[in-house]
């Protein structure tokens, strides 16, 4: 069954007991829209840079980004078909061993479709203060605006640190553990 | 408004009528349906741990061997995803391959449903063991389930799948590749 309230609107049309089976499998794509998330785990970027690998903090996997230089993490994901419009978050989750200072963090994001080129159209920074307690995990948001985006479109993403920036205070290696791209989407 | 499902409708003899539904109304899905969903965890995202543990190809399958000589460890991260309903528990599905054709392999898989703030510790570890399919390279499954008493809305997830050859309860004879992972829910839509 293919449920359109609009549909019976128009028709002045009502909905009865009799119109429903008990186990009638009702088209929800264009009934309401939630927040969902689209998940990158951290050991599915590829790694740029020296001591940028793979490991685990606890049962979490991802990849390290180091203290010592720069590194960067790419990864590119088709834009979810559930995608309506605005703007969507990046949440990246991570861990260190050290409990002070600030981790800046930058993210570089382009949505494109065929013809497209593939340079960076929106870069946007955050810093973060660290848990206090080590082995905590530690949450960084970034907000992409919803402009980049059109039906159809594949995202690049990087991720990247530079420890060497003043705003990076933490004097450890960061794991990232995952990236969750968190946007309104139907259903 | 939300529509509880077709059956409670049913029951109560409820008629959904024209003023009943605004032009724009978001209807809650949440309890119209829900189904078995899952989120597939090739063997390309996780990260590896142990002697002898590494990626290789089989057939036309990425792989992370395990081998039957020392005990190794796969680690992955992801989203709970928002599509989960509450409560439901969830099982982990783990698909591998091995060249011998008797014994049993025995799996160690801990998983974390964590938010920030929170440690990196297991929220719970279950074990499996199967018995290998009696016929060379066939793909075996082994499964485990976690009580959704430990999971929350938007929590991150983090699985690690352990071997331990020397454990007792693992009698096969033979290194193993992990295909992937399958984390199934009960989920909307």
């Amino acid at each position: 069954m293919s449920l359109s309230i609009a549909a019976y609107r128009q028709a002045g049309d009502q909905i009865e007991d009799g119109d429903v089976a008990d186990n009638a499998n009702i088209q929800t794509a264009k009934l309401g829209t939630q927040t969902l998330y689209r998940s990158i785990p951290g050991t599915a970027f590829l790694g740029s840079g020296s001591g940028v690998s793979q490991t685990n903090s606890g049962v979490f996997g991802g990849t390290t980004l180091p203290n010592a230089n720069s590194g960067s993490l790419y990864a590119s994901i088709p834009l979810p078909d559930e995608y309506v419009s605005g703007d969507i978050t990046l949440k990246i989750f991570w861990n260190s061993a050290g409990t002070a200072g600030d981790l800046k963090l930058t993210a570089d994001v382009k949505s494109t479709t065929d013809d497209g080129t593939m340079t960076s159209e929106e870069t946007d920074t955050v810093t973060t203060t660290v848990n206090g307690t080590t082995t905590r995990i530690n949450q960084s948001s970034i907000v992409l605006s919803g402009s980049n985006f059109t039906a159809g479109d594949v995202i690049g993403l990087l991720i990247s640190r530079d420890p060497a920036d003043a705003a990076d205070t933490l004097a450890s290696d960061v794991l990232i553990i995952e990236v969750t791209l968190e946007f309104t989407g139907r259903g | 408004m939300s529509i509880a499902n077709s059956s409670a409708a049913r029951r109560a003899g409820f008629k959904i009528n024209d003023r009943s539904v605004a032009d724009s109304a978001a209807i809650s899905m949440a309890k119209i349906g829900t189904r078995t969903l899952r989120v597939g965890l090739p063997a390309t995202i996780f990260h590896g741990s142990g002697t002898s543990v590494d990626i290789d190809d089989d057939g036309i399958f990425p792989v992370f061997v395990l081998p039957d000589a020392n005990t190794g460890v796969l680690y992955t991260s992801f989203r709970l995803p928002a599509e989960w309903v509450a409560s439901n528990d969830v099982t982990v599905d783990i698909y591998w391959k091995t060249s011998d054709v008797t014994g049993n392999v025995k799996f160690s898989v801990a998983l974390a449903a964590k938010i920030a703030g929170e440690t990196n510790a297991a929220s719970d570890t279950q074990t499996v063991t199967t018995t290998v399919n009696a016929t060379a390279s066939k793909v075996n499954k082994s499964s485990v389930s976690f009580a959704g008493s430990l999971l929350a809305a938007g929590d991150l997830i983090g699985i690690s799948i352990t071997r331990d050859p020397a454990d007792a309860a693992d009698t096969l004879g033979s290194d193993i590749n992990f295909i992937g992972a399958d984390f199934n829910f009960t989920g909307r839509g």
